[in-house]
């Protein structure tokens, strides 16, 4: 049978059609050379999976013991991880580890050779401090060796080894201070609050980072200089927010800063140094002058960069797994890797003669002064409730203020704990203000009598000050 | 005077146009790592697995990316898909999250009545059941809630948002945390303060031998 011949009206529609059609495949495959192009591309561009090492993964953790009683026995312990070796059952390194201990800060190290306590379930490469050396006035120094026995790798913690050891100081007498049990929800309100932004991306708005399965991440990090000007860490914006007492509004100041979470040290007069501990090139210190111009970049050397303080000498960058103090600069240059370790040190320096040491050890929290001579003065902090971090540690007035953590499973607030001589001053709680995260050591400061807490809400951000000889 | 478009070119637009809008600006963005590494290989069974063994678990990942619902990396310590658009699982690019990392390391079963462990392979493309509100809320039997104050190594603190696995404790008292943190962060070994968090619960992955 023959088909119809269609009309010449209807043939321009089919021609139309099959024109459309053609123009849409071509369209479709268009869409696909642009799209799959640059996909293809970037698949050709990866690198092939590398070949395993098993002899490159070699780390290992320590808890310092800080500060240690008289006569208080002391064991060393170290977990050590590293790629089992091939064929083994197990899936555990095989380790071995050399403690290299003295009495005080001189003399000949004596080795102790580390043993696998297969009845703890952390710190399980262990090695108890010979008597004599634990009871030491002067505490004792030590690192360790640690050795991956299948690959034949070791590493040396803290890095710097015999030049830079970890420190024990012995506690003569110290304070004893009961806290008692923590009363959430009485809290102390602020003097005030000199400093507070909305979330958003305006010009006075604070940057706020997150998400689904992400917590919010806010300002990184504050300063407060002498006069009470508070620069915050706006790293979402790539900026620093400075107000000062009495401005009508924020300054802004524009840092070339990869916008992760950081912490901020410096201001007032001086450069701001902000620690990115994130990224393709951290842990990195950068200098910032004070109209934000880029000035030094300083590349650190330990996997975990977690605080930034200014002391007496520059910028120094507590870092793990050393748990050590290093300074990122000398006479105003930045220093290479390996100055940075052998310029380590255990405790941070306060002024150019006094540290603070700090621990928590379970329920208790021991804080000393140290001096040319030893620890001047020490407390040991006791609490019926947990205790977390301990977030502030400075001299103050005859004696250290202290803010801890205390906490429920359900709660969580600050502890503020003023300690003198003969004990426990004074003390107050703050809450918590934790909504959004920030550095996590550093949410206070202290400037001359006041502290200062970085916090925030679901609204936005905030700095507030609370002043200690103020009667709570 | 108005010209008409031709009906070829008209077509051809509004294609590209729609195929364009369609795939959206993630496909323009990733690298496809999943798809030109990851593998969909059965994990092994084990019998033995210690928190030092998923510590060199977690260890392999460090410093590789970050993939909403993602679950694949390789271990040379590059993000090899850098500046992906977050909270899209549809970007194909390397790393966990960091509830599938979280499930990885402590070697979890699909199925969530299952308390065994299996070894997962790095570039087996696996993110497991869990989220980071379901580990909070200790779900599936090789999860159960734990107090925070007893906390030790390998175990977790989760948020209805985040979960991140114990590294080591700090003389301090914050602890170290291994985690995929974000896009901008990857996988690495950060100091946290969790513990501490009203936010935060305790989570322990039952069973270890040591």
């Amino acid at each position: 049978m023959k088909t119809p011949r269609p009309s010449p009206p209807a043939r321009r529609r089919l021609r139309f059609a099959a024109a459309g059609a053609a123009g849409a495949v071509a369209g479709l495959a268009a869409a696909a050379v642009l799209l799959l192009g640059p996909a293809s591309g970037a698949i050709g561009d990866l690198p092939s999976p590398p070949a395993l090492d098993p002899a490159r993964i070699i780390d290992a953790t320590h808890v310092p013991p800080v500060l240690t009683l008289p006569g208080e026995p002391v064991t060393l312990r170290y977990d050590i991880y590293c790629q089992p070796p091939a064929g083994s059952a197990g899936d555990e390194c095989d380790a071995a580890g050399t403690v290299y201990v003295r009495a005080g800060d001189a003399g000949a190290f004596r080795p102790l050779p580390l043993a696998l306590d297969r009845r703890a379930a952390e710190g399980r490469w262990a090695g108890r401090v010979p008597a004599d050396i634990a009871r030491s006035r002067d505490g004792f120094s030590y690192y360790a060796v640690l050795r991956n026995r299948a690959a034949g790798t070791e590493m040396t913690l803290p890095a710097g080894g015999a030049a830079a050891p970890q420190r024990a100081y012995a506690m003569s007498a110290p304070v004893a201070v009961e806290l008692g049990a923590h009363s959430f929800g009485r809290t102390r309100a602020a003097t005030a609050r000199p400093f507070s932004a909305l979330w958003g991306n305006g010009p006075s708005d604070a940057g706020l980072e997150g998400g689904r399965e992400a917590e919010p991440v806010g300002p990184g990090s504050f300063v407060v200089a002498a006069d009470g000007t508070v620069t915050v860490l706006d790293q979402v914006h790539h900026r620093a927010l400075v107000e000062a007492p009495g401005a009508r509004s924020l300054r802004d100041v524009p840092l070339d800063i990869n916008g992760t979470l950081a912490d901020l040290a410096g201001g007032g007069d001086g450069p701001l140094w902000v620690l990115e501990t994130a990224g393709a090139d951290a842990p990195l210190l950068k200098e910032f002058a004070r109209d934000g111009a880029a000035q030094d970049e300083v590349p650190l050397g330990e996997r975990t960069a977690a605080q930034l303080r200014l002391g007496p000498a520059g910028p120094v960058v507590k870092e793990y797994p050393s748990e050590e103090w290093v300074p990122a600069v000398e006479d105003g240059a930045p220093l290479g890797l390996r100055a940075q370790r052998r310029a380590a040190e255990p405790l941070r320096a306060v002024s150019a003669t006094r540290q603070v040491a700090v621990v928590r050890t379970g329920d208790e929290v021991r804080v000393g002064v140290v001096g040319p001579a030893g620890v001047e003065r020490a407390w040991r902090v006791h609490s019926a409730t947990p205790m977390a971090e301990v977030q502030l540690a400075e001299p103050y007035a005859d004696g250290v203020l202290l803010v801890i953590r205390t906490y429920t499973d359900v709660r969580g607030e600050f502890e503020v704990v003023r300690l003198g001589a003969r004990g426990l001053v004074s003390s107050f709680a703050l809450p918590a203000e934790d909504w959004a995260e920030t550095m996590p050591l550093s949410r206070f400061r202290l400037s001359g009598s006041s502290l200062y807490q970085l916090g925030s809400n679901p609204s936005g951000v905030h700095v507030d000050r609370f002043d200690l000889e103020v009667r709570s | 005077m108005i010209r008409r478009i031709p009906a070829p070119v008209a077509a051809f637009a509004a294609a590209l146009a729609l195929s364009l809008a369609c795939a959206g600006a993630a496909w323009a963005y990733h690298t496809n790592f999943t798809g030109a590494y990851c593998n969909y290989a059965a994990p092994d069974y084990t019998n033995y697995f210690t928190r030092d063994g998923s510590m060199t678990v977690a260890l392999r990942a460090r410093w590789e990316g970050y993939q909403w619902g993602g679950g694949c990396w390789n271990d040379d310590d590059v993000d090899q898909s850098p500046g992906d658009p977050v909270e899209r699982s549809d970007t194909r690019g390397e790393g966990p999250d960091c509830s599938g990392f979280t499930f990885k390391v402590w070697r979890e079963d699909l199925d969530t009545s299952n308390q065994g462990a299996w070894q997962w392979g790095m570039l087996r493309n696996v993110h497991g059941p869990y989220s980071a509100a379901s580990f909070l809320g200790g779900a599936g039997a090789p999860n159960d809630t734990y107090p925070k104050s007893a906390l030790i190594r390998m175990d977790a603190l989760a948020s209805t948002d985040h979960v991140g696995m114990i590294y080591a404790r700090n003389a301090d008292g914050s602890d170290q945390i291994i985690e995929a943190k974000g896009e901008a962060y990857g996988v690495n070994i950060w100091t946290r303060t969790y513990r501490g968090s009203s936010a935060f619960g305790g989570v322990r992955r039952v069973g270890w031998d040591a």
